[in-house]
């Protein structure tokens, strides 16, 4: 399990232009707001399409810009969680959370086990606009993972939560690191945040990766 | 209720109906079409949807005259190669009222779609669904308020539709004679007042019961709707 990237995509300001491949296990991608670090998830996952370079899965090439080949969004098997969580205004929590499920070729999670994990079962009947920030959060974690993704992709999933739900959150993600056995990407312009998730970081900075170095990191960010 | 009066009204539902439920998925394709794309032309694409807002509805059922009459653009294409005719028939009504009601339409579905979040589409297609199924999952259910109202809006556009109906399918009773013209005519006969005034009340319920009736749904739909 291991994603391989080298693209390169032009920029108002700057050219973002990053390289790299992780491993299965807790990456944190740490950047000042602005960095590119969304522009990054929106290339992996399909959503942007890099002037020029690639993305590959588990040897499976999702963006091939040389040999014109960008594999749809849906069809990449890339869990995201957004910012704002984006859960669906019309469905309760469960239909929520099943919304992918019969997507997935492999289901290698149910429904009961994320429900457990993430301690949800008690809102699945609920809408979207009836449960907290931590829920919410929480279920656009799981809708992820309900899909079997063989990567998965978070952008600050420690904004919308209010500061004692971040320890909370930070608990639930390192459970799921147990359990999913996928190469886990966590953005976050916080880094004491992600010190507690892992020990892998990789630091952008104007679009380029930098030498991660603590001192600078907390100069700049 | 004299037949002549029962005729009438379910003559102007059903084409009310039928302009209504062809209007909506053309609505729809040009409303997601006009609310997501930016296109040159664009404006005057929009200018022609609306000119049947602005135009007087004699001068649309004339134009209609020009394109679908025996002797118009497809109306003698049509009749030389089928036979059929359409002009002054009850499709030449249900055209003219989709016509005249369709930017009424066309103008509650696109602000419902304008209002959602693309977002959660893209969300939606991160979790697998392809285009399409997105559509059905949830741009469809998200615009559904607009969707109705645009239905009701359409609907009492439709039976409320004189000018363009009266120049284009004409005033055949049993056929094309709709309340409104029935109304019309009624009012050239002396005596026939009270047959008038039944088909206005008839009118009025009608038009109330739709409103009322959009205005329930769009509550109800509207309680997810809230911190969306």
């Amino acid at each position: 399990m291991s994603l391989i990237f080298d693209f390169l995509q032009p920029r108002r300001e700057f050219d973002l232009n990053l390289k790299g491949d992780f491993d299965k296990g807790i990456t944190g991608i740490f950047g000042s707001s602005g960095a590119g670090k969304t522009s990054f998830f929106n290339i992996i996952a399909g959503i942007e399409k890099p002037k020029s370079g690639y993305v590959a899965l588990n040897d499976r090439v999702l963006t091939d810009s040389a040999r014109k080949i960008h594999v749809p969004i849906h069809k990449r098997g890339i869990g995201i969680v957004f910012q704002e969580n984006l859960l669906f205004p019309h469905l309760t929590i469960r239909d929520n959370l099943l919304y992918g499920y019969k997507y997935s070729r492999e289901k290698r999670v149910k429904l009961d086990e994320i429900t457990d994990l993430l301690d949800l079962s008690g809102i699945l009947d609920s809408k979207p606009y009836q449960i907290s920030g931590g829920e919410a959060q929480r279920t656009a974690i799981g809708r992820a993972i309900l899909t079997s993704p063989d990567l998965l992709l978070l952008d600050e999933p420690f904004n919308a939560v209010d500061y004692k739900l971040r320890a909370n959150i930070l608990d639930y993600i390192k459970r799921l690191n147990g359990v999913l056995d996928i190469p886990v990407l966590v953005i976050s312009h916080d880094f004491s945040d992600l010190e507690k998730l892992t020990k892998n970081f990789y630091f952008i900075n104007r679009g380029k990766r930098e030498r991660f170095d603590r001192d600078i990191c907390f100069q700049c960010c | 209720m004299s037949e002549s009066v029962l005729v009438t009204v379910l003559i102007s539902i059903k084409i009310g109906i039928l302009a209504t439920v062809f209007n909506i998925p053309i609505a729809v394709i040009i409303s997601y079409f006009m609310g997501r794309y930016n296109f040159k032309g664009k404006q005057i694409i929009d200018g022609i949807i609306n000119l049947p807002l602005v135009l007087p509805p004699v001068t649309t059922g004339y134009i209609l005259i020009l394109i679908f009459g025996k002797y118009g653009i497809i109306g003698s294409l049509l009749f030389n190669l089928t036979g059929i005719r359409i002009a002054f028939t009850q499709t030449a009504a249900v055209i003219s009222s989709m016509v005249v009601s369709f930017p009424l339409i066309v103008r509650s579905i696109r602000i419902s779609i304008e209002m959602i979040d693309q977002k959660l589409e893209v969300a939606s297609m991160t979790l697998g669904a392809n285009k399409i199924e997105t559509f059905i999952r949830i741009t469809t259910p998200l615009i559904l308020p607009g969707l109705i109202s645009g239905f009701i809006l359409g609907f009492a556009r439709s039976m409320g539709e004189f000018g363009a109906t009266i120049t284009f399918a004409g005033n055949i009773e049993g056929e094309t004679r709709t309340i409104p013209l029935s109304v019309y005519s009624l009012l050239q006969v002396p005596g026939r007042e009270n047959s008038a005034a039944l088909l206005v009340v008839i009118s009025v319920l009608i038009s109330f019961l739709a409103m009322f009736g959009s205005s329930v749904i769009n509550k109800k739909l509207s309680s997810w709707r809230v911190k969306q």
